[in-house]
């Protein structure tokens, strides 16, 4: 079941799209389930961000946006949306192509021309779908890690990266670091189901947080550096690649 | 007797000289008549040096060629003085300056060109000229005697030789010879010291080998001069000719910079038309709609219906403003490729982060988008219903990667190589696409479902 919200001030408009949306998910349409979606409609971003400023990527799956709307724009609607660190998927609406050609800014899916024609419409659609089922898709680990006397329950996606020295491990976490002991490659075996790439025999970095790749050195979200060795440099790009690429 | 000979002798080494320089100069740029004109110039330099050079030194005392041209022997003198020395060298250095010069005017050679030409000519000769006095001291110990010019021995083997030299140096150099002027230039120094090692080389030998006398080390001597020189030429040639891999180079290089050229024309067109109709055409719009008054210019004009003047409206809209990625040079290839892909019935909606691309250069950029869009369109024209033929990309940085991503409508058995489509005139495309990930590095994904075509293109910028 995929969450959808319309965000247009346009009546007709509104209704067009979830005239589209009904086709797009009606048993006729290719690859398509048969009320395989939800549809509710919000006249303004206000409308919107009032009634699911806090819970936004657990209530919808994916948003249309209008652009030309009075008040908050779609664009800066968006702006909003991913400042308040919202991930759902956006596609925007619009008259005008301009407006909406920068919303790769706000990590926007696409957009579309109004009137909306049907086969732009499945196009965006069909990435939108993608995204949606990329991002469902559980890469989250659970490892249990005993620190200073104590036993933590950490998400995968909130390490970092993770460093050994000496079999002093040490779990680099968005708020804090986590040291105890073991080896690397029984760490690498327990997260071969996330993300993580070696970028060097003692380091084992999330992709999900690498900012920058350049040269040896990967660049983290926090601003840490390290190194990448020769022989994993390959590997570190292949990894890096094969996670932004999907399928 | 005195006269004759010196007019043998003046038109004798130009001519062996340009018959050289014409053998190794096949596909040079010649002018019309460019070969009979640089034949008739060099001509007239010899005949001209033959009464001002030669006058002043006798004959028979010419060095080398000359000397052999008027006797025929094989043994010249040995008590050379500075005088003929320096009026020798003077003689062929002439000719050589000439030879240069009339290349320059005879074919459509820049300086650096007519130099390498000149001097792969005046090599070809020597080394004729070289084997020639190895060929006639080969006699002189096999008959006991030096052939004259009297005998035919000697003019057989002056045939034999010659002919024999120039046909090689033909086969082996001059038909597939063309010379690269990027590398050249590019290479100005290592170029001009070649040339200049081979005529030094060539000078100096002479000179030495003259001094050397007849006998065994003469003989060495000869064998040494003609080594040298042709190791210079060989040098001089692979320092300057354009070979398969820098002519197909230079081509693709050419043919990307037509094509940047006529992109940045299509982008000013593009910019002039929306300057120039825009306003007019909305203005048009607004008023069948209702919007704005009639102005004087306007109101002849017929007015459109409501309905048609909106869709005139729209058009217009997302006409002139198709694509803002932020990089002008990319908006413009894009707009360009959205006309095009238009007037063959095809739509194209782009979102794309034009940043993103810069760590390519602007070449590679264009390539990439080039292919992917022309990959795409060719798949969308596989579809039969016209509706349905829209390509629809997106680009933008992901984490440190760069991903672009390209839908469109298909066949529902179009044929893939790999995860690229195989349709008319897409193979330059996935060759493109292929050798620009492989660069970057990255990963290129394909494949059909429900029967429509995904293209990812990741690249991974700190990779490359």
């Amino acid at each position: 079941m995929l969450r959808i919200a319309i965000v247009d001030d346009t009546e007709a408009d509104a209704a067009q799209l979830e005239g589209l949306l009904a086709r797009y998910f009606s048993p006729a349409s290719p690859g398509s389930e048969a009320a395989a979606c939800s549809v509710t409609r919000f006249a303004s971003g206000d409308a919107l961000l009032t009634a699911h400023a806090g819970d936004l990527d657990q209530t919808f799956d994916l948003l249309f946006l209008d652009i030309e709307m009075p008040g908050d724009n779609g664009m800066r609607l968006a702006g909003r949306i991913r400042t308040a660190g919202s991930r759902v998927a956006l596609i925007f609406t619009t008259r005008v192509a301009r407006l909406a050609s920068l919303g790769y800014d706000v990590e926007a899916l696409g957009y579309l021309l109004k009137p909306v024609q049907y086969p732009q419409f499945v196009l965006a659609m069909r990435r939108a779908q993608d995204h949606v089922a990329a991002a469902h898709a559980n890469k989250d680990v659970r490892l249990t890690i005993d620190a200073d006397g104590q036993t933590r329950y950490v998400s995968s996606c909130d390490i970092l990266y993770v460093e050994v020295n000496r079999h002093r491990l040490i779990y680099h976490l968005a708020d804090g670091d986590l040291e105890t002991w073991g080896s690397l490659k029984d760490v690498s075996q327990r997260l071969a189901m996330a993300p993580f790439v070696a970028v060097n025999r003692y380091a084992l970095v999330n992709l999900e947080a690498v900012s920058q790749f350049a040269g040896s050195t990967v660049t983290l979200e926090n601003g840490d550096e390290l190194q990448v060795s020769l022989a994993r440099k390959t590997d570190v790009a292949a990894a890096l690649a094969e996670h932004y690429g999907g399928e | 007797m005195e006269g004759l000979l010196r007019l043998l002798i003046g038109l004798g080494f130009p001519l062996e000289l340009a018959a050289a320089t014409l053998a190794v100069t096949q596909h040079a740029s010649w002018r019309p008549h460019g070969r009979v004109a640089y034949l008739a110039v060099m001509a007239a330099t010899g005949l001209a040096l033959a009464l001002v050079i030669l006058s002043a030194i006798p004959a028979e005392s010419l060095l080398s060629r000359a000397a052999a041209a008027t006797s025929g022997s094989t043994e010249p003198e040995a008590d050379i003085d500075g005088t003929t020395l320096i009026l020798s060298m003077g003689y062929y250095g002439v000719q050589a300056l000439a030879s240069w010069a009339a290349l320059m005017a005879c074919a459509r050679a820049s300086k650096l060109e007519a130099l390498v030409l000149a001097a792969a000519g005046y090599g070809t000769q020597h080394v004729a000229s070289g084997l020639l006095q190895l060929a006639l001291l080969a006699v002189a110990a096999y008959a006991g005697g030096s052939p004259t010019r009297s005998q035919v021995s000697f003019w057989l083997c002056y045939a034999l030789v010659y002919t024999g030299v120039y046909l090689l140096l033909w086969w082996e150099v001059g038909r597939g010879f063309v010379v690269d002027s990027r590398k050249i230039h590019a290479s100005m120094g290592r170029t001009l010291l070649c040339a200049s090692l081979l005529v030094m080389c060539i000078a100096l030998n002479l000179a030495f080998a003259e001094r050397m006398g007849a006998g065994l080390p003469a003989l060495a001597c000869r064998i040494y001069d003609v080594l040298c020189t042709t190791l210079g030429l060989v040098l001089l040639v692979i320092l300057s000719r354009a070979d398969q891999l820098s002519s197909d180079l230079a081509t693709a290089r050419e043919q990307r910079d037509a094509q940047a050229r006529h992109h940045d024309l299509e982008a000013d067109g593009l910019r002039r038309v929306n300057r120039i109709f825009h306003d007019a055409l909305h203005r048009q719009a607004e008023r069948a709609l209702g919007e704005s008054p009639a102005t004087d210019e306007a109101s002849e004009a017929p007015l459109a219906r409501p309905a048609d003047a909106q869709k005139l409206s729209e058009a217009i809209a997302s006409y002139d403003s198709l694509v803002q990625s932020g990089d002008p040079a990319l908006d413009a290839l894009l707009t360009d490729k959205g006309a095009e892909l238009r007037s063959k019935g095809v739509t194209l909606t782009a979102m794309v982060d034009g940043a993103a691309f810069r760590f390519m250069g602007e070449h590679d950029a264009r390539e990439l988008w080039s292919a992917v869009l022309d990959c795409l369109a060719g798949v969308a024209a596989t579809t039969p219903d016209p509706e349905l033929r829209t390509v629809s990309v997106t680009a933008a940085r992901h984490g440190p990667t760069v991903a672009l991503d390209g839908q469109c409508f298909c066949a529902e058995d179009l044929p893939l190589a790999g995860e690229l489509p195989r349709t008319p005139g897409g193979a330059g495309a996935s060759v493109a696409l292929v050798r620009l990930v492989d660069r970057y590095g990255g990963r290129l994904h394909g494949a059909v479902a429900d029967g429509v075509y995904t293209l990812h293109v990741v690249l991974v910028p700190g990779a490359a």
